[in-house]
């Protein structure tokens, strides 16, 4: 394949490639593996969270400039149309090169499919940038007392003019320290779910502060973030006034079924490099051999998920199954890597990026709704067990 | 490929052959259905419903057999074997051809009289012998109902046809392929089986004034088990559909572990009663532990993956968008 020219970036794709997912892979492999652009990014690792944000951004600015990451997104939010599955082939195409994914893809792919719907105002305008890397988005949610119970968050949003003015604090925002805007969930009503709000703040204001929180892998991996009568104008409110709660649970569709298909890229990846490292040994078969099939589990299923949201079904909570067994596929792989490498895992210079991403899979018990939070929603939900 | 109105209704129809009372072998039952149409149009959807069902309603009928030896005549190219019976691993001993003869140590599940047996040897060839030449003796089981025979005897070699080398293998594999895939969807019937009707008696069983399904001990149980089965469940889809080897071993490997699970966890759900011949359970828990053995248990299933990781060092995926 010839590269052709940035400055016309749909013609990087050929009609074919808008038929298939497996056609646009197999070309998007191609490029990746022999555009000297591409070079920088093929089997990076990085040495920190912001050096690697930096270096990764090139990768974003690189894939949308040819077209690549555009497809998938409809076209009136600076996308080239086509479904949700084209940018899961791009995540697996990424994956299969050893190339890490930008922290910003999985973002978009919480948060846009949500402004699509319930601000395309927003999306139209601002995706292009993020889709681009020239902007980068948190999710602000949680509160130091709102974890598991989000419902009982208390950020205040106040009307004030032509908008609102925010106070409170949010914590463990996923790269707010390098982010410039933030979707943000506060209250402007009463107590419960009917008086949460969804906005989208800057962060680059006065009247906020963003100080980053380091994580168990050592890096600033989320931020707290402090509001005192920060401003949001009133055209960034997403959706409307009271529907916060609403929009929360339908973005949880694409943070616990499209996340589990980009993650299960990665579990077959770093299998990958953990069979190439390590030294054939019986007494780790089985660890790993379940690894790699709760992978294959969630890969398979999540897989059906994508097909599910690339036809526009709504998805309900059983994309909780998802998650769970994303967790039970992380935990397992990593566990696995860990022990087949043995005790140079924990001491080899250059497996420092790879420990760094061990001690990142203990969270996925926790983020996005914990794994106890899961189970009860699952049997209730799912299976009909009774509510107390 | 079937329509959903098809599809209810074959499944009513086989529910309803997989649950009479009555000693006419299945195949007979099933030919009266049109079944090898039915296999025939749509092959994967047909066995795929088959043995779900059959795990659903912990059916005794003997339906693997004739698959098994349905997958070795066709990867043979020897529609003769069709009739015949595949003898599996036995735990008791292996199957060996020496110089002069045949000595035979197999596991079947209906008693093959005079048809063909095909017993794999020294772990490569296959021999094919007459079953009237062998004895044939009735195992007593974890499961009692699924019937289990073990099949012994020593034959002078001149009575035995020999398949050698790659052919052999070949079609042994593809026999292991087709019945792994399909106890997988068996097993994986028994654990939807399982987890919803355990699920379902939570809420019905009443303890301090309400019922015991609104603890969260017991919700987390059975969601826990969900989740695997729901995996084992698309592994399973996905084997038939591809028919290839490395994806019926996954396959096998999750839906015995998703049935075990799932059983484990139903059982504490249930209390005393499920320990008892009063209640179903006991069915389906000794029917996994059987079912799980045959092709591989989904340990053996687990460490076989992993030293094909380790020893080809490549980390293959199943499945593309
Ligand atoms: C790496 C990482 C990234 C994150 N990124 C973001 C982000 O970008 N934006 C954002 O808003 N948030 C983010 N979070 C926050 C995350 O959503 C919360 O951590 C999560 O919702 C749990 O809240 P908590 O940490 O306060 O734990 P708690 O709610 O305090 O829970 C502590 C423990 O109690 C258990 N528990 C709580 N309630 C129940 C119950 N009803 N039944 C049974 N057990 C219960 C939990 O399961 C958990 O084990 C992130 C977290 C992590 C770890």
């Amino acid at each position: 394949m010839t590269a052709l020219p940035d400055t016309n970036p749909a013609s990087q794709l050929s009609a074919e490639m808008f038929e298939s997912p497996t056609a646009y892979a197999a070309a998007l492999e191609a490029f990746l593996s022999t555009d000297e652009r591409a070079t920088p990014y093929l089997g990076y690792r990085p040495h920190s969270l912001e050096d690697s944000a930096a270096h990764l951004t090139g990768l974003q600015a690189l894939l949308f400039d040819s077209g690549w990451s555009r497809l998938g997104w409809p076209e009136s939010a600076g996308g080239l149309g086509g479904d949700p599955r084209f940018r899961a082939a791009m995540f697996q195409t990424l994956w299969n090169l050893d190339i890490p994914i930008p922290e910003p893809f999985t973002t978009l792919e919480i948060l846009v499919p949500v402004l699509l719907v319930f601000a395309p105002h927003l999306s139209d305008a601002l995706l292009p940038g993020l889709l681009r890397g020239d902007d980068k988005w948190a999710q602000a949610f949680s509160e130091p007392d709102a974890g598991s119970d989000l419902a009982s968050l208390r950020t205040k949003m106040e009307p004030d003019g032509d908008g609102f003015r925010l106070s409170g604090q949010k914590v463990w925002s996923t790269f707010g320290h390098l982010s410039q805007r933030s979707v943000l969930l506060a209250r402007s009503g009463g107590p419960g779910h009917k008086g949460l709000t969804m906005v989208l703040v800057d962060l680059d204001q006065p009247g906020i502060e963003v100080r980053p929180i380091r994580a168990e892998d050592g890096e600033n991996h989320f931020s707290e973030i402090f509001l005192d009568n920060a401003w949001v104008p009133a055209d960034r409110v997403i959706g409307t006034l009271g529907q916060g709660w609403a929009i929360a649970m339908y973005m949880l569709q694409w943070e616990r079924g499209a996340w589990g298909w980009l993650q299960q890229g990665r579990f077959h990846q770093r299998l990958q490099q953990a069979v190439e490292l390590g030294t054939p040994n019986a007494e780790f078969a089985q660890q790993l051999g379940h690894a790699y099939a709760m992978a294959a589990a969630l890969r398979l299923t999540t897989k059906q998920t994508v097909e599910r949201l690339a036809r526009e079904e709504q998805l309900g909570p059983e994309v909780s199954v998802d998650k769970l067994l994303l967790i039970d596929a992380e935990l397992a792989t990593w566990d696995a890597i860990r022990a087949y490498l043995g005790p140079r895992f924990e001491v080899d210079d250059t497996l420092q990026w790879l420990r760094h991403e061990y001690l990142f899979s203990r969270a996925a018990p926790i983020y996005g709704g914990s794994q106890e939070i899961q189970r009860t929603l699952v049997a209730q939900r799912v299976l009909g067990m009774p509510r107390d | 490929m079937m329509d959903t109105d098809t599809l209810d209704m074959l499944r009513t129809s086989l529910r309803h052959v997989l649950t009479e009372a009555t000693n006419v072998p299945l195949a007979d039952r099933l030919g009266e259905l049109g079944w090898d149409e039915v296999v025939a149009d749509d092959p994967v959807t047909a066995l795929h419903t088959l043995f779900t069902l059959k795990g659903d309603t912990v059916s005794s009928a003997d339906a693997l057999g004739p698959r098994l030896a349905a997958a070795l005549a066709d990867a043979l190219g020897d529609p003769q074997l069709t009739t015949a019976t595949v003898g599996l691993e036995s735990p008791f001993g292996p199957s060996s051809l020496t110089d002069g003869s045949l000595t035979v140590d197999a596991v079947v599940f209906t008693p093959p009289s005079d048809n063909p047996v095909v017993v794999r040897v020294d772990g490569e060839h296959l021999a094919v012998v007459v079953g009237s030449a062998l004895t044939c003796t009735r195992l007593t089981t974890t499961d009692g109902e699924l019937a289990q025979f073990r099949l012994t005897g020593t034959v002078p070699a001149a009575q035995v046809q020999c398949i050698e080398g790659a052919t052999a293998s070949i079609a042994w594999n593809a026999m292991v392929t087709h019945g792994r895939w399909l106890l997988a969807c068996e097993l994986v019937g028994i654990a939807q089986h399982v987890t919803a009707s355990a699920a379902q008696y939570t809420g019905e069983r009443i303890q301090y004034g309400k019922p015991i399904g609104t603890f969260q001990a017991l919700q987390h149980r059975i969601a826990t088990a969900h989740v695997l089965v729901v995996g084992a469940a698309r592994l399973a889809e996905h084997a038939g559909h591809s028919g290839d080897e490395w994806s019926a071993l996954v396959a096998k490997a999750v839906a015995g572990q998703a049935a075990e699970t799932a059983c484990t966890q139903a059982q504490q759900c249930y209390g005393a009663i499920g320990f008892t011949w009063e209640h179903e359970f006991h069915h389906y828990l000794r029917r996994t532990y059987v079912l799980d053995r045959l092709l591989g248990d989904w340990r053996s299933l687990e460490r076989e993956i992993g030293n094909e990781l380790m020893n080809s060092r490549h980390v293959p995926k199943i499945g593309m968008l």
